[in-house]
């Protein structure tokens, strides 16, 4: 036992109140006033607005996507329809037809852009017109010039232009004669 | 916002309008837990005015932390929490800053003082001079200084009147037991060591 005779509870109350004398102070006065002028106002605000910005712009960005998917299925469609002149002139076609169709333009046949890249293709002269040239008629095409015209009599066959290697086909022509109903038996008639 | 209706609107209302950028509804959460965060970061500092430097800050970085706060717990906690981790981060830096004013200091007058926040007066003390209450009170308000840290802070924030002990617990990351065992070992250990210095008994 000291010489004070401090009891236990009486060392409780010390602790307890000298806790109460550290922690009894306030903050200064206008702490509000000086946090709200440290704000940045629109911090929060915008810090939500760009939690909110951000799934608007994936939105945005697949909208996007979408819409070049869909717009690229119309394009080959133009390509086609502006170049259709170039393959058509590769197929077997009437001959007038063929010589009367225009040229494709090379600013059509090349596309302006695109995923698939189509070279431009030289124009070329309509097929009537290069089967009778200076080197001769061209043999790999069926031509105008190159078909022997028919004759007057049905009898005659029609010759056709030797498709490259391939012999000339030769077809007997076809004769149509008049029906005789008297030669036919009496039940079908 | 008049006392009244202050009054009947709950902090999770005042955090929503914050949030949707209201900076009025922020200031009267500021109001409201001034004193709880200025008294946690004054356990943790044990200055007043690194306290107002820390709860100023505290208040600001809740501020531009608040869209981040979903209301899963208590938004007071959830600023007491933030205040916590500003004050120890100055309270590390004031240690730094000591350490080196002490080390300046030995190096001056060749006098050993490695802890000069925690350094207590010798115990003795004239046995002639009859200690008033007053006097227990500054002897132990020295000692509390002495205290290991983990049960300083939580018998200065437990006695600030200010927290409970769920908040203290979120605050120091320890569950509430072990809090409510740091008080009443920190009291143990007061009371030895003023048995020590003559205060009651041994």
């Amino acid at each position: 036992m000291s010489n004070h005779d401090f009891q236990e509870p009486s060392l409780d109350d010390a602790i307890d109140s000298a806790v109460r004398d550290i922690m009894r102070l306030d903050p200064r006065a206008g702490l509000r006033r000086r946090v709200l002028s440290q704000l940045d106002a629109p911090a929060a605000f915008r810090s939500r607005m760009s939690r909110l910005l951000v799934p608007f712009g994936v939105l945005a960005g697949i909208a996007l996507a979408l819409l070049v998917v869909l717009r690229q299925p119309m394009q080959p469609t133009n390509r086609t329809s502006t170049s259709a002149p170039a393959p058509a002139a590769a197929a077997p076609t009437p001959p007038v037809a063929m010589a009367t169709a225009p040229a494709p333009p090379s600013s059509v046949a090349a596309p302006s852009s695109g995923s698939t890249k189509v070279r431009p293709r030289a124009p070329r002269p309509p097929i009537a017109a290069s089967s009778e040239t200076i080197f001769g008629p061209r043999r790999d095409r069926v031509s105008a010039a190159g078909v022997t015209p028919p004759v007057d009599s049905p009898e005659a066959l029609v010759v056709l232009e030797p498709a490259g290697a391939l012999p000339p086909l030769v077809l007997p022509a076809l004769i149509i004669q008049p029906l005789n109903l008297d030669a036919l038996p009496g039940r079908i008639r | 916002m008049t006392a009244s209706v202050a009054s009947e609107v709950t902090d999770l209302d005042l955090v929503r309008l914050a949030q949707a950028g209201d900076v009025d509804a922020f200031g009267e959460l500021v109001e409201r837990n001034r004193r709880a965060v200025f008294r946690a970061a004054l356990a943790a500092v044990g200055s007043a005015t690194e306290a107002d430097d820390v709860t100023q800050e505290a208040f600001v970085t809740a501020w531009q932390k608040l869209s981040g706060f979903r209301g899963d717990s208590q938004f007071r906690t959830w600023l007491l929490s933030i205040t916590w981790r500003k004050a120890i981060d100055r309270r590390k830096s004031i240690g730094r800053w000591l350490k080196l004013a002490a080390s300046a200091s030995r190096d001056a007058t060749g006098d050993d003082r490695s802890d000069l926040i925690e350094r207590v007066p010798s115990p003795q003390r004239p046995q002639d001079t009859i200690l008033q209450s007053n006097e227990l009170q500054q002897q132990v308000r020295k000692l509390i200084r002495t205290l290991p840290r983990k049960l300083r802070d939580a018998l200065l924030l437990a006695g600030s009147g200010e927290h409970t002990y769920e908040e203290i617990a979120e605050m120091l990351g320890a569950p509430v037991g072990t809090v409510k065992w740091r008080v009443a070992e920190a009291r143990r250990v007061l009371k030895r060591k003023l048995a020590a210095v003559g205060y009651g008994n041994e």
